[in-house]
């Protein structure tokens, strides 16, 4: 403002801009008639209104923040004449010709007359409700009107009062005289009917058109037939006869239905409950409450095994409860017992002796004292899972004790254990374990797999390691060749013609490949147990052997690829039931052709995000009728036992070619985007 | 619907319109001839049943429920029930007790099963919605 009014440098307007500063209006003047409209509407009389200069010195008389006692003085001095004239001040017409005016100002006046009459009713109304009345032409802008809280006097200045004339402090309620100008004391402003503490009307919320329009949904209004079946069976809860006989299948499905929609309640609960019990799965607790979760073991006393998911509101009480009820209890399953303390847990495993099976998953208040209260009090337990928890190398330390252990999942940790640890773990345990779940120690690499993996195991039927950037595909080609029993000579490291005979067979696969899985696949296994902790040194020790694996997955480890895979086959070919290779994204089309040649126990494969996947090697698992090339015969894909085939990411595979029945393809691209 | 059909097709058989019967058969051999409309509430009837697909049950307009004759009638009751009230207008009112009082508590747990099985409408769940109808 100040610099384009020293220099005439003035950037493009809008038409509207530059009629209004041709007529004299600025902002300036608009502010101060703003704030003297809101104050006394014809205080700003002092500065001639009308006469065409308005505005054209805009800091003149415009005094609003800095309104001493003197100034007011003189604007009301000033206004006493104009009181004569209320009409007079009409920079609204500024824009309206000379003639018009007349009219105008008739109206304007019986619009004052009626306002004045309205108003003698009505004086207690404060200021809020005057801006209300205002027409929507006169009032003001939204800015200017969170100015005008300024257009009284400074907090703490002295006023004499528009009535009594006695001089007092403006405070914070101080209000205005009506009419104006000036400012009321506080025994005239409340002689004249205001109460000075009255707060400001809370501003008028604007109703967003949502909120208006509540139309409701057709779906809400008409409950489907799975919720209407879910209210009948709470209802008719206490009468479990009326329910009719319900079987050990349909009571497990019928659990899984009210899990999936969230609607196992406390009052529903109970369908699931029975003396006699010996078995319990829920598997959505999350609306039960601790209370209802109390009530459980006492309706359930008989319970040998059970698993609770989303048991978010078990708390250290309810727990101690249960572990007191529960004496057959030998296989727990916890899923998210956030609230229980390590006292409750080590109450429950005093309490539990012949505890055989304990998971966990996500607890962040288990802790080593737990755990050592664990391996003190149950000698007989055979599975351990400690999944998503602070697993730390103390912690192996305690585990290692277990000998009994058979099944043991310490997957996805906070922080990875380190290497050393977990090869001194095996050492411990390791010949006796059938099941291990490694997954997401980011610690583990090559030498696990050597020293660990390689060394001290013998019984594993099931071997899950999701996640392990470090580890190599040789490492792991290399420890499936040692449980074979090849690929090592006795006692000493990689013999480096195995691995190149290898890089041989990889790159020519039709020709030495089919030699190399002729290669004895299953050998006796090495009765190892006990024998670890009398050796002195690791290196010495010799690799082991161990049987064909059930489940093997090593997901998500991009490093790996064909010669593993061959490997795995090699190895485990005939017993694999499950196989999930996700993620290697190098592996050939060739070797996951082999799968189908030698896995044929495979019930599960996940093959995602594998490159080289295509409808070829999945016609070679699964397909039917696949055309014989030069002659006329047909053939099919020789897993014969599948159940499921997960091909997310696999752009090759259409699954356009007649599949075997009872096969489910998950993720075909070309299914699932449209 | 007819939109990819070849220009030489019979115009007989693609056509699907909500007024062509279906059948619904259960597992011990009863039969239920509804609309094609009512066969649409569920999501797996509509699939099964969906002309532009070469599926045994669309060619023969046959639909098998693995279920008691009885469950899939009452099942089949809620189906027409709500597609009854499908376009009603919002001020209407839906007489759900209608059909709640209609499904005696015998059977619920195995129509759960069944309506747990059928994709859309049967099976969408918003409990905290549902107005208090018992």
């Amino acid at each position: 403002m100040a610099r384009a009014s020293t220099n005439n440098v003035r950037g493009p307007t809008s038409a509207l801009t530059e009629f209004l500063r041709e007529s004299g209006i600025t902002r300036a003047s608009v502010a101060r008639r703003a704030a003297t409209q809101n104050q006394q509407p014809q205080e700003s009389v002092a500065g001639p209104s009308n006469s065409g200069n308005i505005g054209v010195s805009p800091d003149n008389n415009l005094n609003v923040e800095g309104n001493t006692g003197s100034t007011s003085r003189r604007a009301r001095s000033a206004s006493v004449s104009s009181n004569a004239t209320p009409g007079d001040y009409a920079s609204d017409e500024l824009d309206e010709s000379d003639e018009s005016s007349a009219p105008l100002r008739k109206r304007r006046k019986t619009k004052a007359s009626n306002a004045k009459q309205k108003g003698k009713p009505k004086k207690k109304e404060d200021d809020e409700d005057n801006d209300q009345e205002e027409d929507t032409y006169t009032a003001l802008s939204r800015t200017l009107r969170s100015q005008s809280s300024s257009k009284r006097p400074p907090i703490g200045s002295f006023e004499d009062c528009a009535k009594c004339e006695t001089r007092f402090t403006v405070s914070k309620y101080t209000i205005s005289a009506n009419p104006g100008p000036g400012f009321l004391c506080h025994h005239c402003a409340k002689a004249a009917g205001n109460d000075p503490f009255k707060k400001p009307a809370a501003q008028k919320k604007r109703k967003m058109p949502a909120d208006k329009r509540q139309i409701p949904h057709f779906e809400e209004r008409f409950p489907s037939l799975v919720s209407t079946c879910i209210h009948l069976i709470t209802k008719h809860i206490d009468d479990v006869e009326a329910l009719g006989d319900i079987g050990a299948v349909n009571l497990e499905a019928i659990a899984k239905a009210l899990a999936k929609n969230r609607s196992l309640t406390p009052e529903n609960a109970h369908l699931f409950y029975g003396v006699q019990n010996t078995s319990l799965i829920l598997y959505d607790c999350t609306k039960l409450t601790s209370s209802a979760l109390q009530t459980l073991p006492m309706l359930n006393p008989s319970l040998v095994t059970l698993r609770l998911d989303f048991c978010g509101q078990l708390d250290t009480d309810t727990f101690k409860a249960m572990s007191i009820s529960l004496p057959h209890l030998e296989r727990l399953e916890l899923l998210g017992p956030f609230l229980v303390r390590s006292e409750a847990w080590i109450a429950f495993f005093k309490n539990h002796l012949r505890l055989k099976g304990f998971l966990i998953t996500q607890c962040p208040r288990f802790g080593l004292e737990c755990i050592k209260s664990l391996t003190s009090e149950c000698q007989s337990l055979t599975e351990l899972g400690l999944k998503e928890m602070k697993v730390d190398d103390g912690w192996l330390k305690e585990i290692s004790a277990i000998g009994t252990l058979k099944c043991l999942d310490l997957s996805s940790p906070e922080t990875s254990c380190s290497e050393e640890a977990l090869v001194q773990l095996l050492r411990d345990i390791g010949p006796g374990l059938e099941a291990l779940d490694l997954s997401k120690h980011e610690s583990i690499t090559d030498g696990f797999l050597d020293d660990g993996l390689g060394k001290w195991t013998g019984s594993l039927e099931k071997l899950f390691l999701q996640e392990c950037p470090e580890i190599t595909d040789r490492a792991v080609s290399r420890l499936f060749d040692t449980w074979i029993g090849s690929g090592h000579s006795a006692s000493q490291g990689v013999d480096t013609r195995h691995e190149a005979s290898l890089d041989g067979a990889l790159n020519d696969v039709d020709g030495p490949i089919r030699s190399w899985n002729k290669m004895g696949r299953r050998r006796p296994t090495q009765q190892r147990r006990g024998r670890g902790r009398a050796s002195v040194n690791n290196a010495d020790v010799p690799p082991c052997q161990n049987g064909p694996l059930a489940v093997v997955d090593l997901a998500r480890n991009r490093l790996l690829g064909s010669r593993s895979l061959l490997s795995i086959i090699r190895h485990s070919g005939t017993q694999l039931k499950s196989l999930n290779i996700n993620g290697w994204k190098e592996v050939a089309t060739e070797s996951l052709q082999e799968v189908g040649n030698y896995a044929q126990e495979l019930k599960k494969v996940d093959v995602g995000w594998c490159r080289n996947m295509d409808d070829s090697v999945l016609a070679g698992w699964v397909g039917i009728n696949i055309p014989i090339e030069g002659s006329d015969r047909t053939t099919k894909g020789r897993c014969l036992k599948m159940i499921e085939v997960k091909v997310w990411g696999c752009n090759r595979v259409t699954g356009k070619f007649p599949m075997r029945r009872g096969v489910i393809i998950h993720g075909i691209e070309s299914q699932t985007s449209g | 619907m007819s939109s990819n059909k070849l220009p030489n097709a019979p115009e007989t058989s693609n056509e699907a319109k909500d007024t062509d019967w279906v059948r619904v058969t259960s597992a011990d051999g009863f039969a239920f001839l509804i609309r094609r409309k009512i066969a649409n509430v569920s999501g797996t009837m509509r699939s099964m049943l969906d002309t532009q697909s070469n599926y045994a049950e669309a060619v023969s307009s046959t639909c098998p429920v693995e279920q008691r004759g009885i469950i899939v009638e009452k099942m089949l009751e809620y189906m027409s029930f709500r597609a009854h009230y499908e376009g009603v207008g919002s001020k209407e009112e839906v007489l759900i007790h209608e059909i709640t009082e209609r499904i005696p508590p015998e059977i619920v747990l195995e129509l759960l099963l069944a309506a747990d099985y059928q994709e859309g409408a049967l099976n969408h769940t918003s409990l905290s919605t549902i107005p208090n109808v018992l």
